[in-house]
């Protein structure tokens, strides 16, 4: 019988593996007996050399050394960073948890029911059409009548680069008068629209000319008396 | 558990006195372990008992949080084991290590010196395979390897069933017999 395919096992069995087939066959191969006795001769010597690693004891003043070391750890005085570290860690947490809050926000609703409403913002290439105007409808206003948050200041809608509220351009005045009367409880659509200020002038509709329509003048094609066209362009 | 094992430095404890006691009963029942299984990993004597001192230091530091304190050889075994593998790593000790069969071979008057110089080929060439053992088969082969210890027992420091230890310490011995022979 071929001991090839038994080589492989011999191991297996010599660390305790069950293996019937094996066991027939060493009872009639004095070689694999011989491999199998020099594999656990191998592994007795592993055994032995890995008890001999941790063989030993620690020294008889073991436990008044460790002793020591809990006495010196404790008389020692703590590095002045330690009691700095989780204050630090704190201080690191709250910075991120703002930065969080703060640039991370969804973006408000343009205009909803019980949320504050935005102040429109002129078009970028036109900032000087929303400068004086808005300056007097704010001084207009008394503060006292005021209900709820007054309206942006002018420097903080300036601030605020993102325009939320795009106005063609020479709309601005009347959709600022628009904003504010309807912040401050007193939105009067029929009052503001006959307002005698230039916005009326604006708001005109276009004048455009009379259109003229000059009857075209129809020269018919001769080419030696008969007529082009007809039947014979196909 | 392997925070224990950091390097920030622990505020000083003081235990009360009944855990003080405790420790100290601890310290005189474990202490040995603790010693083998750094050697097991150092295979210095010098670092195995630094090793295992600090390994008890950082166990009293934290020893009024252990809940379960019949868990406490286990504990220290992890510590004791990681404190090892961190000096091996920071120190490049390897190569200085000692193996104590070779002293103990030395010594003994019936061997030829070609007996020695095999042996102590032999235990370099185990050391080597010790180290490149999977870290959970290394660590079984060294429990187990302790004086006293069944699988039961080393089943309940590594938190695992006899069964497992069965065999990890069958692969473990396979692969040291694989790389040896």
């Amino acid at each position: 019988m071929s001991c090839e395919r038994f080589t492989t096992r011999l191991l297996d069995f010599a660390l305790g593996a069950d293996d019937s087939e094996l066991r027939a066959h060493l009872d009639e191969c004095a070689s694999c007996r011989s491999q199998l006795e020099t594999q656990c001769k191998l592994l007795a010597s592993i055994d032995r050399g890995v008890a001999a690693m941790v063989a030993g004891n620690p020294s008889g003043d073991f436990a008044a050394h460790v002793r020591r070391r809990i006495d010196e750890k404790a008389a020692a005085p703590r590095p002045w960073f330690a009691g700095l570290l989780p204050v630090s860690a704190a201080a690191l947490a709250l910075v991120v948890l703002v930065g969080v809050l703060t640039i991370g926000r969804p973006p408000r609703p343009l205009q909803s029911a019980g949320v504050t409403p935005r102040a429109p913002v002129a078009p970028a290439e036109k900032p000087r059409e929303i400068a004086s105007p808005r300056n007097t409808i704010h001084t207009a206003a008394p503060p006292s009548v005021a209900r709820g948050p007054r309206p942006p200041h002018e420097g903080q809608m300036a601030a605020n680069r993102e325009p939320e509220v795009l106005v063609p351009r020479g709309e601005m005045e009347a959709v600022m008068r628009l904003f504010n009367a309807n912040w401050e409880g007193k939105a009067d659509g029929a009052s503001l629209m006959a307002a005698t200020i230039p916005t009326a002038e604006l708001l005109k509709p276009w004048t455009t000319a009379e259109l003229k329509i000059v009857p075209l003048e129809i020269v018919p094609l001769v080419d030696e008396g008969k007529p082009k066209g007809g039947s014979e362009i196909r | 558990m392997d925070a224990l094992v950091g390097t920030y430095p622990e505020a000083a404890v003081i235990l009360d006195p009944s855990l003080e006691r405790e420790f100290e009963a601890r310290l005189a029942d474990s202490s040995a372990l603790a010693f083998r299984v750094a050697l097991g990993v150092l295979r210095n004597r010098d670092d195995a008992e630094d090793v295992a001192q600090e390994a008890f230091l950082r166990a009293y530091q934290s020893f009024s949080r252990l809940r379960d304190r019949e868990r406490f050889r286990a504990w220290l075994v992890r510590i004791a084991w990681r404190l090892a593998l961190d000096r091996i790593r920071s120190t490049h000790r390897r190569e200085v290590r000692e193996t104590s069969v070779m002293v103990q071979e030395q010594n003994a008057p019936e061997r030829t010196v070609e007996d020695i110089r095999a042996s102590r080929e032999f235990e370099q060439r185990l050391a080597r395979a010790m180290d490149a053992l999977p870290e959970k088969l290394r660590v079984v082969m060294v429990l187990a390897a302790i004086e006293g210890h069944d699988m039961r027992e080393v089943g309940t420091l590594l938190g695992i069933s006899p069964g497992t230890v069965k065999s990890r310490l069958f692969h473990a011995r396979k692969k040291l017999a694989e790389r040896l022979r």
